[in-house]
């Protein structure tokens, strides 16, 4: 195998591979370069939304990348398509977020409306009462109140959408490398030399997509990526007739017919079990939901760890010290994957980050002298 | 075709698909199935055909239906008087 | 709704082995739980035995290895310990609460030990055809024989192994007429495997037993010896069995019920869905968990016994159950073992003739990995060899990042019935041993549970 690669992307989940895969595309030669079959694997934990109600109402830039992103989406969805007929189930047609209470109403009417105000009215959302949400959505229980819908929101096959990326990367002669667990970055003479275990290979350009393993490799490249593992799980049910008309943030039904029900936020570190109690909670908000629910059976779970800043929102960093290296971390690997294909590849390949992508640095997590 | 060792050796009606059927107390659902001559209950994603296959709850091909909306696996459920069952095959 | 008891040991399985360790554990006045997802004890093996004794001689056909367990039956009979039939544990947690499921509720006990007795299962065999109605195990031939006592007339058996044999045997008995029987062991054994008869022969009796089922079947039906290459055919139903005999004929029999069987592997969807050590057997081709002499896995506490822990059969599970449920009494507390010693020593001259056993009915390849693409490989996502060779080609890591990319292993029976299938192909793709591959990671619930029974667990204020 050869040691020489336009790019190489350390990580093969969802940001790794849509930004190789965009690189790709580019005409780039990109090696991308994987860890084991049973590591952490945020890209795996993935629910499946696309989504865009809600996001950066207290970071404008993060609202602007977030809405740039769903509008790339039917153009990825095409091209990926493509290359792979296994079918994405793209649907992008508005999402609805669940109020259980008055006051989760009112908090939730508030932080939409800061948000349109920040984003010059470039975000639509409507607020639904209980009568006009039935008509989206039959069969809500007593307690729902009403949501917040977005006509910006949708939902995709989070696993097709990794597989098909790692296909299309195939196809536009990338290499994926398995099994290759990075134990050391070094640098000479503007090149980065990558030691793996599946041996070293050198390239001008690197990217760092390594979840939670970015925070190991950041500093290897004059970097500092400060994440965290917070344990998400999620229910997974039985293929039934469609129930859920319109994906919610805690409910969405799949292309196949079953039902994802999530999810939790536990700051457990590297813990990846799932537990009898935070699973009984999730089925309980589901049946509160939609009590149609009750008699699914449930037939998987899943907890995954989602790569977490200390703010929550993206970091992404290239390294002064050594041009050509780039740290990319966040947690909507979903939503985030076209923006991540068709612009942020762009500003690698020019090595250097846009305006769009500037104050996602981690550098804003600096104290300022006073 | 499947039969009792035994012949008729029933003591309770079930129903399959509002069928009646007689079966035997503590006789497993599948077995009722089985002995009707119905080998398919429901059909893969890809529209096979599927039934009864391990008869000890590991395949997951012995699907039935309830009214209340349940979905169980035939060979776990034992026949009990007045017993409603749907087949998934048939109600699709 | 959770159960306001701490019991000594929580046994799941009430086959041989936990019938056995109930037993033992009362001895030592413990407080027990055992958990069963059937109406009664007995577990496969014994299935039904104490609906069967009432009419016993109307069953007589079931056979001396059957009746054996009426001893250990009549004494779980009549020990004081408290037994939930019906139930289907889900979770096991790290603090030994058990979760189960119990005509819809959900249920939580807690327990200082548990031991996980809930036996074997069929392989997986991806023949073309299996997943046709009216193709059904060896096994599924024995629950409907020993539950509900029924059969198929005119079935036709494909397969090898003991419990094919047994099964065949007890359908003759019984009266039913069987139509062929195609044996699959090979002609050809590797010749290592006649330095495992040697210490067979401490089981001689097993062994002769062995061969007169076997003569007894070869004499009262149409037998074929050294068969292979065995698919069905038909249209919504398997109606035609097709197969080489052993002078390389290809042949074909019209058939309406067909029992096939390769021999039995540790159920471990429980036992790895609680994160306890597993290990890979080349010569049984399958996972089983990690245990020690006294049948504690890597986790302290939990046991694992029986076929659940190990394919060694009735008499070994039976003495496994005691050692654990002993080991338990004692845990810590210093007392000699010398006791279990003669337990000990006693389960391994019935290990003996296991290796042999494991050699003369080995399952050749054709019935571990498809030869041809459109043989299904995951029944539950109904996914062909050919679908799951184009997933591996994109370059997988192992069965997590395949199941990813295909959905095998997605579906409700979790991996039980494809798993080692895609485990095997995976192997001779990236060319790295069986075990070095791995396995999915399996996660509860290990058996469905519907959403309201899982909500309903939040519903009492001592959720753990």
């Amino acid at each position: 195998m050869k040691a020489n690669f336009d790019a190489i992307i350390i990580g093969g989940g969802l940001i790794g591979l849509s930004i190789a895969y965009g690189l790709a595309r580019r005409g780039h030669d990109c090696l991308v370069l994987d860890a084991s079959d049973t590591d952490f694997r945020a890209a795996r934990g993935n629910f499946g939304l696309v989504w865009v109600q809600g996001k950066g109402s207290g970071f404008p830039a993060y609202a602007d990348w977030t809405m740039r992103s769903s509008e790339l989406w039917p153009a990825l969805k095409d091209e990926l398509q493509i290359n792979d007929p296994k079918p994405l189930g793209l649907e992008q047609n508005g999402g609805i977020h669940i109020c259980l209470s008055q006051s989760e109403f009112s908090d939730r009417a508030n932080k939409l409306e800061t948000l349109r105000s920040h984003q010059n009215g470039r975000f639509s959302y409507e607020m639904l009462d209980r009568a006009d949400l039935l008509k989206l959505q039959p069969g809500l229980g007593s307690d729902v109140i009403g949501a917040s819908w977005c006509p910006h929101d949708g939902h995709v096959n989070p696993l097709y959408l990794l597989r098909t990326l790692h296909s299309s990367l195939i196809r536009h002669k990338g290499t994926f490398q398995s099994d290759a667990a990075v134990s050391n970055i070094l640098h000479q003479s503007g090149i980065f030399i990558v030691e793996s275990k599946q041996g070293n290979f050198e390239a001008p350009c690197l990217v760092l997509a390594a979840g939670l393993g970015n925070r190991i490799l950041a500093p290897m490249i004059g970097l500092e990526q400060t994440v965290r593992p917070q344990k998400g799980q999620i229910l997974v049910t039985q293929k039934t007739e469609k129930l859920i008309k319109v994906p919610m943030t805690l409910l969405r039904q799949t292309a196949e017919g079953s039902i994802m029900i999530g999810d939790s936020h536990e700051e457990l570190g590297f813990d990846t079990s799932s537990s009898a109690d935070i699973m009984a909670q999730i089925a309980s908000r589901a049946k509160r939901t939609l009590p149609m629910l009750e008699k699914q059976n449930i037939i998987r779970s899943w907890a995954a760890l989602r790569v977490m800043s200390p703010d929550g929102y993206p970091m992404y960093d290239q390294s002064p010290k050594y041009p050509g290296g780039f740290a990319i971390t966040c947690h909507s690997g979903v939503t985030l994957s076209a923006v991540h294909c068709f612009e942020l590849a762009a500003d690698i390949e020019r090595g250097k980050l846009g305006v769009s992508v500037q104050p996602f640095t981690e550098r804003r997590f600096d104290v300022s002298p006073s | 075709m499947f039969r009792q060792v035994k012949k008729d050796q029933t003591d309770i009606t079930i129903y399959i698909n509002d069928q009646a059927v007689p079966a035997k107390t503590g006789e497993l659902v599948a077995a009722v199935l089985l002995r009707q001559g119905i080998i398919s209950c429901h059909k893969s994603p890809k529209n096979d055909q599927r039934g009864p296959y391990c008869m000890m709850g590991v395949c997951f091909e012995c699907i039935i239906n309830f009214e209340d909306g349940r979905t169980e696996q035939a060979c776990q459920v034992y026949a009990e008087d007045d017993l409603h069952v749907y087949l998934p095959i048939t109600s699709a | 709704m959770k159960i306001d008891s701490n019991y000594d040991i929580i046994i799941i399985g009430s086959g041989p082995a936990g019938m056995s360790a109930a037993i033992e554990a009362s001895k030592h006045k413990l407080s027990v739980l055992l958990l069963d997802d059937q109406s009664s004890a007995g577990g496969q093996v014994f299935r039904n035995i104490a609906g069967n004794q009432r009419r016993k001689s109307a069953s007589s056909f079931l056979g001396r290895d059957y009746w054996s367990g009426s001893k250990l039956a009549n004494e779980f009979e009549n020990i004081q310990i408290d037994v939930i039939t019906q139930s289907r544990v889900w979770q096991i947690g790290e603090d030994k609460s058990v979760y189960f499921s119990c005509k819809t509720k959900a249920f939580c006990a807690q327990a200082k030990f548990v031991i996980i007795a809930t036996g074997a299962m069929e392989r997986p065999m991806p023949i073309p055809g299996w997943t046709l109605p009216g193709v059904m195990t060896v096994g599924a031939a024995q629950t409907l024989l020993k539950n509900d006592s029924m059969g198929a007339e005119d079935a036709i058996f494909a397969g090898t192994g003991p419990l094919f044999y047994l099964t065949i045997w007890q359908y003759l008995k019984a009266g039913f007429r069987v139509k062929a029987v195609i044996d699959t062991a090979p002609s050809k054994l590797p010749f290592y495997s006649f330095l495992w008869a040697i210490p067979a022969l401490l089981q001689i009796r097993l062994l002769v037993k062995g061969f007169q089922w076997r003569s007894f079947i070869q004499k009262n039906t149409e037998y074929f010896k050294n068969a292979s290459s065995v698919s069905f055919k038909g249209v919504n139903k398997a109606d035609i069995i097709h197969f080489v005999d052993n002078t390389g004929t290809k042949k074909s029999i019209d058939g309406e019920h067909f029992f096939i069987h390769q021999g039995v592997i540790p159920n471990i969807n429980l036992s790895m869905a609680t994160e306890v050590k597993h290990l890979w057997s080349d010569r049984q081709k399958c996972w089983y968990p990690y245990t020690d002499k006294f049948g504690e896995s890597s986790t302290r506490g939990i046991f694992v016994v029986g076929d659940g822990a190990k394919i060694f059969g009735v008499q070994v599970a039976v003495l496994s159950g005691r050692i654990a449920a002993k080991r338990i009494a004692n845990y810590g507390s210093g007392i000699s073992m010398m006791s279990t010693i003669s337990s000990l020593v006693k389960r391994g001259i019935q290990k003996s003739a296991r290796p042999f056993l494991d050699h003369v009915f080995a399952p050749t390849r054709e019935w571990l990995v498809p030869v041809h693409d459109n043989v299904i490989v995951c029944r539950c996502e109904a996914l062909d060899k050919a679908e799951i060779t184009e997933a591996i080609n994109l370059g997988v890591s192992g069965p997590n990042q395949l199941k990813s990319f295909s959905r095998a292993g997605m579906g409700r029976c979790q991996g039980r019935l494809c798993g080692l299938t895609v485990q095997h192909m995976i192997a001779e793709h990236n060319k790295i041993a069986e075990k070095d591959v791995g396995y999915y990671r399996l996660r509860p619930p290990v058996r469905p549970i519907t959403v309201g029974e899982l909500a309903a667990l939040t519903e009492h204020d001592k959720i753990l």
